[in-house]
């Protein structure tokens, strides 16, 4: 994959590029709740104070729909949907499809993507690939 | 609080009017919403308006070529329930003595607005909205759910919209008079499968209006009035709370809420319009509103016990989907249906012998929220 040189489509909520991106939240120190994005306090039990937290890669998709009409930064068809991270939290995110077939509750991994309507207008963001099938 | 009634209902023509303005179409909804509560202008103490897009006074524009002007009026977005947001402004107002009668209208002008033929998204801002989501995305993905979860199948979510096109065909103020067959909501384009095109409300222009009193000032007015047992708004709760997509937290609060303010429970309602901007929500309607047990909406569906003449109709005005959703018009649009149905005035599309009524509208799709706001109203004839 050619190398994305784009400023992040939404700040604060990515670190690392390429293989190495994971997507940055929080989880509270008091009550273990953790959010994706990070909010700027516990919403679950009050706490002032988060700490952050690094995302895994991997997640497991929810549900999916590919969609046939235009959206802001994305010409169709476009696949979406939702995806539960290992550490809990539910994203909704762009899922990339290269002919496999996606099922609900098929393991997907984190990666990088650029989103926009063309050259001048490019942003870089995350999607969610299905694993390849596990080598024997 | 004191009982409060609902003694004047009145809606526009609904369709794809680009060349009326909104104040046009709220104005004919509102006199008719006066004329039939038998109420001139003057007697009106307060307005509530409710309206998206696009500027400012809506109320004010809305009421001023009719004779309406120097009251309070208060103007109140809320997705798409700001319709049902305004009607519960209004009862409150009324409930608690404020004022004994007052106006609550919605209108929205679909075709002149920046969504018109675009599908609706969050704000620009909103990190869903900017990776893609709209509101067919999040109903498309809410129906793959339901597909595994409930053994839902695109047949089942046709069906709603061939129910609702059913009821549309027999209703005069209905966009699309015209009914349609399964095959032919399946062979429509995709939109967000598995959602299609026959399964999407349209975007429509139009406005409803209610008058509101106390109730006895109804009887006072000798006026035809339907009773109101539940007036209910909840905002959505945190999305990291949310279990399964299959259910709104916030359409089941609002439902225990209203059920518990009304004495009354989901076997007493007769009769009930809800939000079906895309076909497969409405089985999620069905299950929170607690019309069947969870899990068991796609039986009730099968059942034709939703349909025209089934035991408890769901949408006899045509919904959404038939219809029309003006944004925000369709909260009050539905109020307005219920009371028809309790009047015995719905022709065709008449509940037998409806006594109680239920309408119920949602809106509102952001990050980190599960939706936006719920809104419930019961009604009971007289």
């Amino acid at each position: 994959m050619g190398e994305i040189i784009a400023p992040d489509f939404h700040a604060g909520v990515m670190v690392g590029a390429g293989p190495d991106l994971r997507l940055i939240g929080a989880r509270c120190p008091s009550c273990g709740q953790t959010f994706f994005p990070a909010p700027m306090r516990c919403l679950a039990c009050g706490s002032a104070t988060l700490g952050p937290l690094t995302f895994d890669r991997s997640a497991v998709l929810e549900s999916f729909t590919t969609v046939q009409m235009p959206a802001t930064s994305f010409a169709p068809p476009y696949t979406v949907g939702y995806v539960r991270l290992s550490e809990g939290p539910r994203v909704f995110a762009p899922i990339l499809v290269d002919g496999q077939m996606l099922t609900i509750g098929m393991p997907v991994t984190l990666m990088e993507i650029a989103i926009g309507r063309g050259e001048t207008d490019r942003r870089r963001a995350y999607g969610f690939r299905p694993l390849p099938p596990a080598q024997t | 609080m004191r009982d409060v009634a609902i003694i004047g209902i009145g809606t526009s023509r609904f369709g794809k009017f680009p060349d009326r303005r909104f104040d046009d179409l709220g104005a004919e909804a509102v006199r008719a919403a006066l004329a039939d509560a038998g109420v001139g202008p003057r007697q009106i103490q307060v307005a509530y308006g409710a309206r998206i897009f696009l500027d400012q006074i809506t109320a004010q524009v809305v009421l001023r070529d009719l004779g309406i002007a120097g009251i309070e009026m208060i103007n109140v977005e809320n997705a798409c329930a700001g319709g049902a947001t305004a009607v519960r402004c209004l009862w409150k107002d009324i409930a608690s003595g404020f004022y004994d009668i007052g106006v609550a209208f919605g209108v929205e002008s679909m075709t002149t607005s920046p969504m018109a033929g675009k599908l609706l998204a969050p704000s620009p801002d909103d990190i869903d909205a900017k990776l893609g989501s709209n509101m067919p995305v999040v109903f498309a993905l809410i129906a793959r759910r339901l597909m595994a979860t409930h053994g839902a199948t695109p047949v089942d979510f046709a069906q709603v919209s061939v129910k609702a096109h059913q009821a549309g065909a027999l209703n005069p103020a209905a966009q699309y008079q015209k009914t349609v067959s399964v095959d032919d909501v399946l062979a429509a384009r995709t939109i967000a499968d598995p959602i299609t095109l026959l399964e999407c409300c349209p975007n429509t222009d139009g406005a409803a209006a209610v008058v509101m009193c106390s109730l006895d000032l109804a009887r006072r007015l000798g006026a035809r009035a339907v009773k109101v047992r539940a007036s209910v708004l909840s905002s959505a709760g945190y999305f990291f709370r949310k279990g399964d997509l299959t259910s709104f937290d916030a359409g089941r609060r609002a439902a225990h809420a209203a059920y518990d303010q009304a004495g009354l429970g989901p076997e007493d309602i007769d009769v009930v319009e809800l939000h079906d901007a895309f076909a497969p929500e409405e089985l999620v309607h069905y299950e929170d509103l607690g019309l069947c047990r969870p899990g068991d909406a796609v039986g009730l569906l099968r059942s034709g016990a939703t349909a025209l003449g089934g035991r408890i109709p769901v949408n006899p005005s045509g919904g959404l989907l038939s219809l029309g959703h003006p944004l925000s018009a369709s909260g009050v649009r539905t109020v307005c249906d219920i009371v028809q149905q309790l009047r015995g005035d719905a022709g065709a599309r008449q509940t037998p012998d409806a006594r109680i009524g239920l309408a119920q509208m949602l809106g509102g799709n952001i990050n980190g929220l599960e939706m936006g706001a719920a809104s419930i109203h019961i009604l009971e004839r007289l």
